[in-house]
């Protein structure tokens, strides 16, 4: 509750800062909506060329688009900022200034860092996975609904387990960019189908780097797509290997506070 | 038992050994060395309620670190530190609500908006109730004489406003201690004064215990009861204000410009040559041994000269003539 009520107060202050970056804050949400419909249209352009791509149509590979977008914002919005500026929060004293609060810094600094640059990502997301349910004329049930709301947030929490665990380590490193290679771009690999890739890759995808949960294994579900790659169950698995993920990713957190801090830990 | 208690604390860092070079680092990229720097070497003092302390050394001297362990962010190597019978980074959170921390080269307002937004997001981070929250607004708004820029953008404050709204902003939940890490940095002699005037009141006022560390000798001369020294981590010296004056107070620096070369015979066992560049020398010395007038007047009757400046010691100074003349009556 009481970060609940901070949250809040951090949203107010974001609000009302924005009002007085006005321009800023348009031009820069158009610019992501550019980028972003950039990626939609050549994958829409691309898989209309080939027509399909190993069994799943163009609209089916949308909706992996989709889902993978719409869970990297969700993420993202909360993540992200912290995330992307740990290095400077470690050099330039901001994380001495938050362990001087009587907060929980993980929960201080995702109260404080949300990015409001996402509107556009959430509703070119949105607006994609609509015109593939309708494209493809499938009406969710009210179960199937439910799934899609928890398969989302499980991926949102396998997004954000990836930001956390890349740039946890510039807390002690300080000059780490490997997170760039680790994370932002090993995310374009599942805008396709991974039943394209070789069985290594798909292998990996499923339970080293678990992305393909993400929207892959979903996406399967929502389709009653059948080209199962290891087991049918893994459709319902998202959300669980989300919350396993996020678990593992706070303890990591914990492990680069307290190496902060020197516990000896 | 004291207030604040410090004993035998020692913070180690190990940082990645560098030698010049293109291919020493290259080395280093393979085969990596560590040095243990101790930032704090064996560091033992107390503090009690209500005293106003001016922690003090030169730059690098171990005085953030010290700070950071007494708010509890960093935990010491060995040594134990008590704070209201609390130790700091078991009780990080608990500690966290009885302190308010400044630190002078970084902001924690909101830049964009007026101060009270801030102070309203730091109502909720401390849940200070509504009530001790208006009030002490109030109060402090009147105390910092801050009415005339409440409603301006922080971001268009000058650094002294900006100082006392980040003041106010780390007292706001009536914390029993208040830890301020260069407070008067980068300020004109004005906003200095006031911003010392302010320290002292509430000190008084509220029964603050205040520990901040400075660089500069009129903080300390006006704003400190008690004096502690350190350098490369170790303390120095630790007393009162009146000793601290008597010990190192009357240092001060003399340049002076020699206009030919028979600057070379100025020689006087009282004072202390500190630079030589051939015409241009400074020396050091003491009021207690020389007063300025009498040292101007060496220069002035006896040699030709074409510049003369009189300093009072800056903290870097002192801390290198304490090695030099004092180094007996240390501690």
């Amino acid at each position: 509750m009481h970060y609940f009520k901070l949250y809040l107060q951090f949203i107010r202050i974001r609000i009302s800062s924005i009002v007085s970056y006005r321009g800023s804050f348009i031009a820069g949400a158009i610019a992501q909506a550019l980028s972003y419909g950039a990626g939609f249209f050549t994958t829409w352009l691309l898989v209309n060329a080939f027509h399909e791509l190993n069994g799943w149509t163009a609209y089916e590979v949308l909706l992996l688009y989709g889902l993978n977008l719409f869970s990297y914002a969700l993420a993202a919005f909360f993540f992200f900022n912290t995330a992307r500026s740990l290095d400077e929060l470690v050099m330039g004293g901001g994380l001495d200034a938050v362990l001087t609060k009587p907060v929980n810094p993980f929960l201080y600094l995702i109260c404080n860092g949300f990015n409001t640059g996402y509107v556009s990502h959430i509703s070119l997301s949105t607006l994609t996975i609509v015109i593939s349910f309708t494209g493809l004329g499938i009406r969710l049930t009210p179960l199937m609904l439910l799934m899609l709301v928890l398969s989302i947030l499980g991926a949102a929490l396998i997004h954000a387990s990836a930001i956390i665990m890349t740039s946890v380590p510039s807390i002690w490193m300080l000059r780490w960019n490997l997170s760039g290679i680790l994370y932002w771009n090993m995310r374009q690999f599942i805008n396709y189908p991974i039943s394209l890739y070789p069985r290594v890759v798909q292998f990996i995808l499923t339970f080293i780097l678990p992305y393909a949960f993400i929207n892959f294994y979903p996406a399967q579900l929502f389709l009653g797509k059948e080209d199962y790659i290891f087991h049918p169950a893994l459709q319902y698995a998202t959300l669980p290997v989300g919350c396993f993920l996020f678990f593992i990713a706070y303890r990591f957190w914990q492990y680069g506070i307290n190496r902060y801090q020197g516990t000896g830990t | 038992m004291s207030y604040i208690k410090v004993e035998n604390v020692v913070k180690e860092f190990k940082v990645v050994h560098r030698d010049k070079g293109l291919k020493s680092a290259l080395v280093s990229l393979f085969n990596r060395k560590y040095d243990i720097v101790k930032a704090v070497d064996d560091i033992s003092f107390e503090v009690e309620k209500g005293e106003l302390v001016g922690y003090i050394g030169p730059n690098g001297a171990g005085k953030s670190t010290t700070i950071k362990m007494l708010a509890g962010i960093l935990v010491p190597t060995s040594g134990v530190i008590h704070v209201d019978g609390r130790i700091p980074h078991l009780n990080r959170k608990e500690n966290a609500k009885r302190i308010g921390v400044v630190f002078g080269q970084r902001s924690s307002m909101e830049w964009d908006l007026p101060m009270e937004d801030t102070f309203d997001l730091f109502q909720k981070i401390y849940r200070i109730d509504d009530e001790v929250y208006r009030r002490n607004v109030k109060f402090y708004i009147e105390l910092f004489e801050m009415e005339d820029f409440l409603k301006r953008p922080v971001r268009q404050l000058s650094l002294g406003e900006k100082m006392r709204a980040e003041i106010v902003v780390a007292l706001l939940h009536d914390p029993d201690i208040l830890y301020l890490d260069e407070p008067t940095i980068g300020l004109d002699v004005v906003a200095k004064n006031k911003i010392r005037r302010f320290i002292r009141q509430v000190n008084r006022e509220r029964k603050v215990t205040v520990m901040l560390t400075t660089h500069d000798m009129d903080d300390i001369e006006q704003i400190c009861d008690r004096i502690i020294m350190i350098d490369k981590g170790k303390l120095l010296f630790n007393n009162s204000l009146g000793k601290f004056k008597e010990y190192y107070g009357g240092d001060y620096t003399i340049t002076v410009v020699f206009a030919d070369s028979n600057g070379e015979k100025a020689v006087d066992p009282r004072l202390t040559l500190l630079s030589d560049e051939r015409e241009r020398k400074v020396y050091a010395a003491n009021r207690h041994q020389i007063e300025t007038a009498e040292a101007l007047r060496f220069f002035i009757d006896n040699f030709k000269v074409s510049y003369l400046n009189i300093k009072e010691a800056s903290i870097e100074e002192i801390v290198r003539n304490a090695y030099e003349r004092h180094a007996v009556r240390l501690r």
